[in-house]
C-alpha cells in the first residue's frame, strides 16, 4: 500500500522508534532530539503577516495563494511531481492510478492505468516524455506520458517499491523498495543493472545527485547513505546521534548538501563531505509518515514540507524560521513539490481529503 | 562530482578488463565526460554507447566504407566521423541526424574537432595533405597547411631537402597526422619525413619544423589535457615525450620510450586523464598488451595484459582509470580497476585500521553538556549562509575554464576561434534516451 497505507507495515518500525526516542530523551543524550520540543507546543505559528511587496528580488517572505483544488484520486494521494519542462504535474495515489494535470489550468490531462497495486512515487524524465511510477506490485513502470502507453516494467524487487527518481541524463533509474535493497535501472533496456543491499529496513527514498555520479539512500533504519552510482560503492553513512527514522532525503540543486526529514519533527540540512547538520527546520509534525520534502529556489530560498496538521510549511532555508503556512488540507499532507521555473508549490493529501492543492505565489498581490 | 568522497589512495590505472562491448570497432574514443564511447565501425557505422548501462545509445549510418576516426566535440554535441568513402560526416547527437558532410577528394584517414567550436574541423588525407575546415557561414572553407619551404635558412636545422611536387613546384604534401593544440590556438602536424610542423590556426601559418625522427613517419600524435606534453609514436617503434612551448611553438624531448627486446610497434597512444601516464598498445599479433609509462620518469609502470585476440586502438577516460582498447574482431574492451568495498564507509565515524590501536578516551568525551547550552551553540553554528544553488549553475571539469592565461596575441586566436558562435554550448550533454514505442505485454512471466 502507498505511502499513508504503510501505517500498517510500519507500525513496527515507528513504535519501535517511538520509544527509542524517549530512551534517548530519559538518558538525556546530547542529541539534537531536544530541538523540536521547545517548537511543538505552539505548533501552528501564526501565519506571517504579507509584508508591504519589495522589488522581487529581495522579498523576504513567501506569499503562495491558494488557485486549484484537483480532485479526482479515490485514495490517498502518496506523491506528486512537476514535469521538468513545468507544463504537467504527474500525481499517484493508494487508488493504483497515475493522474496527469495541467499547471496552469489544473485540468486533469490524462489518468495512467495498470498497476496491481498502490503506488507511493511518481518520477520525471529530464526531457518531460516519460514517466516512472513505483508500486506496492512489486514493479516500476515506464509510461509514454503523451501515448498513456507502458513502455517498460521493471521488475525485480520482492517487495514494495517506495521510491523511484531518474538520473539527470535519464538513461538510470534508481529505485528504493520494502525489500530493504536499492536496485539502479538501465531504463532503454528495462533491465536491473545493480542491487545495492543497502538498508536493513524499508528505504524511504532515493535520489541522484546533480551529475548523476552519486545516489542518496535513506531507510526506517534511520541511515542515510550515499553511494557510487558507477561501482556501487557505499562512499559514505550519515546518522543523526538519536538515529531518527530517516523518512525523506535528497541532494540540494548543487548537489554539495542534504536535505533529509526524520519522524521527530525536524528536516535537517546536511554537509555530507564535513558529516554535520548545517540547519535545522522544526514545527511541522512528522511522525508517522513518509513525507516529501523540498528545495524552492524559483524566488528566495525556501524550504518546503508537508506536515500530519494538514498544513504545508515554508521555511527560510537561511534563518531557518518559518515564513509561511499553506493551510487548506483537511488531513496530512505527504507530499509537496516545488515547480522548476516559476513560484509554484503542489501539495497532496490522505483519505479524509484527497485533494492536490496548487498554490501559487505572483509576489505582486501582497497587500489584495 | 562524486570525485571528492571516492578513495584518493585508490590505483590510478586499471587492471584488468572489466567489461567488453560487443561491436565491430576499428577505433573508439571516449568524450569529454567519460560517459559514452563512440566507435567507427568497418561496415560504415558509427556507434555511441553508454558506459553507465553499457548499452547502445545512438547508430549512426552514413559511411559506405570502414570509418578512420572518431572525435567528440567539447561538450559531446556532435561526433565527427571520417572514413575511407572520402567524407567526414558531423553527428548531431541531439537529433542522431548529421548536421554537416565535408567531401574530400581522397580517402580521409583522420580529422579532430577544433576544442573549443565544433565548427572548425581539421583533417588529413590518404594523401598527406592536411585541410582545415571552417563550417562557419561567410568564411573561406577550406583552407590546406602548406609546409613551406625554407627559402633562406630561419634559425631552424633545416638542412633536409623537402621533397617537392614535380608539376606545382609545391613541396609535396607529407602530413600524417594532425592535431590541434588542447588551447585551439596551434596546430601541430606530424609528417612522413618525422618531422612535426606548427601551425598557427588562425593565420594558417607554419611557425615552426621540428625534427622529432630521423625520417620515420609520425603515426600517431596526442596532447594531454594540459597541453603541455605531447606524445608522438612513429614508424621506428619509439614512442616519444615532449614538453610543449606553446608560446614559441617548440617542442622539448623528454623521453624516449621503445621495447628494446621485442622491438615492438605501437598501436595507438594515449594520455591518462591526469596526464601522469602514457600508454601505448602493443601491436603483437598475438597478445592483446598495453604498456604503461610513468610520464616523469619515463619508466615502464606495467604491462597489462588483456585476451588474446591482438589490439588496434586504444584511448584512456578523461577522469577515471578506465581504458578502452578495440581488438582486430571489434571488440572493445573496457578496463577497470576493481573496486574494494570500503566498510568504514557503512557507518559513520569508522575507520579501517592497519593494525589494532589503543583507543585513549578524550578528556571531555563522556562529560554531561548542559542542552541549553548545546542548543544555543548549535543555533549560532546554524547561523551560516549555505549556498544551495538554483539547479542551473553547472561547474564544468578544469579543462573547460577559459584560457586567459595566454598573451594578447593568444586572445585574438581565441576570438578567432569563439567567432560564429557555437550551438555545442549545453556543458555534459546527453543525447536523449528514447523507448521503442511499443506496448509491453503483460506480465511475460
Amino acid at each position: 500500500m502507498s505511502r499513508d497505507g504503510h501505517s500498517e507495515h510500519e507500525n513496527d518500525p515507528e513504535n519501535a522508534n517511538g520509544t527509542e526516542d524517549e530512551d534517548d530523551n530519559d538518558t538525556s543524550s546530547q542529541t539534537t532530539e531536544e530541538d523540536p520540543q521547545p517548537y511543538r507546543e505552539p505548533t501552528p505559528p501564526p501565519p506571517p503577516p504579507p509584508p508591504a511587496a519589495p522589488p522581487a528580488q529581495q522579498r523576504q517572505k513567501p506569499s503562495y495563494k491558494h488557485r486549484f483544488t484537483l480532485s479526482g484520486h479515490t485514495m490517498s494521494i502518496s506523491s506528486v511531481k512537476f514535469s521538468p519542462d513545468g507544463k504537467l504535474l504527474a500525481s499517484c495515489a493508494a487508488d493504483k492510478m497515475v493522474k496527469i494535470w495541467s499547471t496552469f489550468t489544473g485540468q486533469i490531462v490524462r489518468t495512467l492505468e495498470g498497476h496491481a497495486e498502490g503506488l507511493s512515487d511518481v518520477a520525471w524524465s529530464g526531457d518531460s516524455v516519460y514517466l516512472a511510477s513505483a508500486s506496492d506490485d512489486k514493479t516500476i513502470r515506464i509510461w509514454n506520458v503523451d501515448l498513456g502507453t507502458v513502455l517498460k516494467t521493471l521488475r525485480g524487487h520482492t517487495s514494495y517499491v517506495f521510491c523511484v527518481n531518474y538520473n539527470p541524463q535519464s538513461n538510470l533509474l534508481v529505485s528504493g523498495s520494502y525489500d530493504e535493497s536499492v536496485r539502479i535501472w538501465d531504463v532503454a533496456r528495462g533491465k536491473c543493472l545493480k542491487n545495492l543491499a543497502a538498508h536493513s529496513d524499508p528505504v524511504t527514498a532515493v535520489h541522484f545527485n546533480r551529475d548523476g555520479t552519486m545516489i542518496v539512500s535513506c531507510s526506517i533504519d534511520g541511515l542515510i547513505r550515499i553511494w557510487d552510482t558507477a561501482s556501487g560503492q557505499c562512499l559514505k553513512t550519515l546518522v543523526d546521534d538519536a538515529n531518527p527514522v530517516a523518512s525523506h532525503v535528497k541532494f540540494s540543486p548543487n548537489g554539495k548538501y542534504i536535505l533529509a526529514s526524520t519522524l521527530d519533527n525536524t528536516i535537517r540540512l546536511w554537509n555530507y563531505h564535513s558529516t554535520r547538520v548545517l540547519k535545522t527546520y522544526v514545527g511541522h509534525v512528522n511522525t508517522r509518515f513518509c513525507i516529501f520534502s523540498c528545495f524552492s529556489v524559483t524566488g528566495g530560498k525556501w524550504i518546503i514540507s508537508g506536515s500530519e496538521d494538514g498544513k504545508v510549511f515554508i521555511w527560510d532555508l537561511q534563518t531557518r524560521e518559518v515564513v509561511q503556512t499553506l493551510e487548506g488540507h483537511k488531513d496530512t499532507v505527504l507530499s509537496v513539490a516545488t515547480h522548476p521555473i516559476q513560484n509554484i508549490v503542489a501539495s497532496a493529501s490522505m483519505e479524509k481529503d484527497l485533494t492536490i492543492r496548487i498554490w501559487f505565489d505572483t509576489g505582486d498581490d501582497n497587500e489584495a | 562530482m562524486n570525485i571528492e568522497l571516492l578513495n584518493p589512495f585508490g590505483q590510478d590505472f586499471p587492471e584488468s578488463v572489466g567489461s567488453t562491448l560487443e561491436d565491430c570497432a576499428l577505433c573508439a574514443r571516449f568524450n569529454s565526460t567519460g560517459r559514452f564511447v563512440a566507435a567507427g565501425r568497418s561496415d560504415g557505422w558509427v556507434t555511441v554507447w553508454d558506459l553507465e548501462t553499457k548499452g547502445v545509445l545512438r547508430s549512426l549510418e552514413g559511411h559506405p566504407k570502414a570509418i578512420t576516426s572518431i572525435s567528440w566535440s567539447r561538450n559531446s554535441k556532435y561526433l565527427l566521423s571520417t572514413s575511407r568513402d572520402w567524407n567526414c560526416v558531423v553527428w548531431d547527437l541531439a537529433s542522431g541526424d548529421r548536421r554537416e558532410t565535408i567531401r574530400f577528394d581522397a580517402p580521409v584517414v583522420g580529422a579532430t574537432f577544433h576544442p573549443k567550436n565544433s565548427k572548425l574541423v581539421l583533417a588529413t588525407l590518404v594523401t598527406h595533405q592536411t585541410f582545415l575546415v571552417d563550417l562557419r557561414s561567410d568564411r573561406v572553407q577550406r583552407s590546406e597547411l602548406f609546409d613551406v619551404v625554407p627559402a633562406e635558412p630561419s634559425g631552424n636545422d633545416m638542412e633536409e631537402v623537402v621533397p617537392r611536387d614535380s608539376s606545382s613546384g609545391r613541396p609535396k604534401p607529407t602530413m600524417t597526422v594532425a592535431r590541434f593544440s588542447p588551447n585551439g590556438k596551434n596546430i601541430y602536424v606530424g609528417t612522413s619525413q618525422g618531422i612535426i610542423l606548427a601551425f598557427n590556426a588562425r593565420t594558417k601559418q607554419l611557425q615552426n619544423r621540428i625534427k622529432v625522427t630521423n625520417n620515420s613517419s609520425v603515426k600517431h600524435m596526442e596532447f594531454d589535457r594540459s597541453g603541455k606534453y605531447v606524445a608522438t609514436n612513429s614508424n621506428d617503434r619509439v614512442v616519444r615525450i615532449f614538453q610543449v612551448n606553446e608560446a614559441t611553438q617548440t617542442l622539448e624531448l623528454l623521453h624516449r620510450i621503445q621495447d628494446m627486446v621485442g622491438r615492438t610497434p605501437w598501436n595507438g597512444i594515449s594520455w591518462s586523464g591526469d596526464g601522469e601516464y602514457v600508454i601505448a598498445g602493443a601491436a603483437h599479433k598475438a597478445a592483446h598488451t598495453i604498456y604503461v609509462w610513468d610520464k616523469e620518469s619515463g619508466n615502464l609502470q606495467r604491462i597489462l595484459e588483456g585476451p588474446k585476440e591482438p589490439l588496434v586502438d586504444v584511448h584512456w577516460h578523461p577522469q577515471r582509470p578506465v581504458i578502452a582498447s578495440v581488438t582486430t574482431s571489434g571488440l572493445i574492451h573496457i578496463w577497470s580497476t576493481s573496486t574494494a568495498e570500503n566498510w568504514s564507509a557503512f557507518a559513520p565515524g569508522f575507520e579501517e585500521l592497519e593494525e589494532n590501536v589503543e583507543y585513549v578516551e578524550r578528556e571531555d568525551e563522556f562529560d554531561i553538556e548542559d542542552e541549553d547550552e548545546i542548543l544555543r551553540r548549535k543555533r549560532i553554528e546554524e547561523d551560516f549562509d549555505v549556498d544551495i544553488g538554483s539547479g542551473d549553475e553547472r561547474d564544468g571539469p578544469p579543462s573547460k575554464a577559459p584560457g586567459r592565461s595566454g598573451a594578447s596575441a593568444g586572445e585574438v586566436d581565441d576570438a578567432w576561434a569563439a567567432e560564429g558562435g557555437d550551438d555545442d554550448d549545453e556543458e555534459d550533454f546527453f543525447p536523449p534516451v528514447v523507448l521503442e514505442d511499443f506496448l509491453e505485454e503483460e506480465d511475460v512471466f
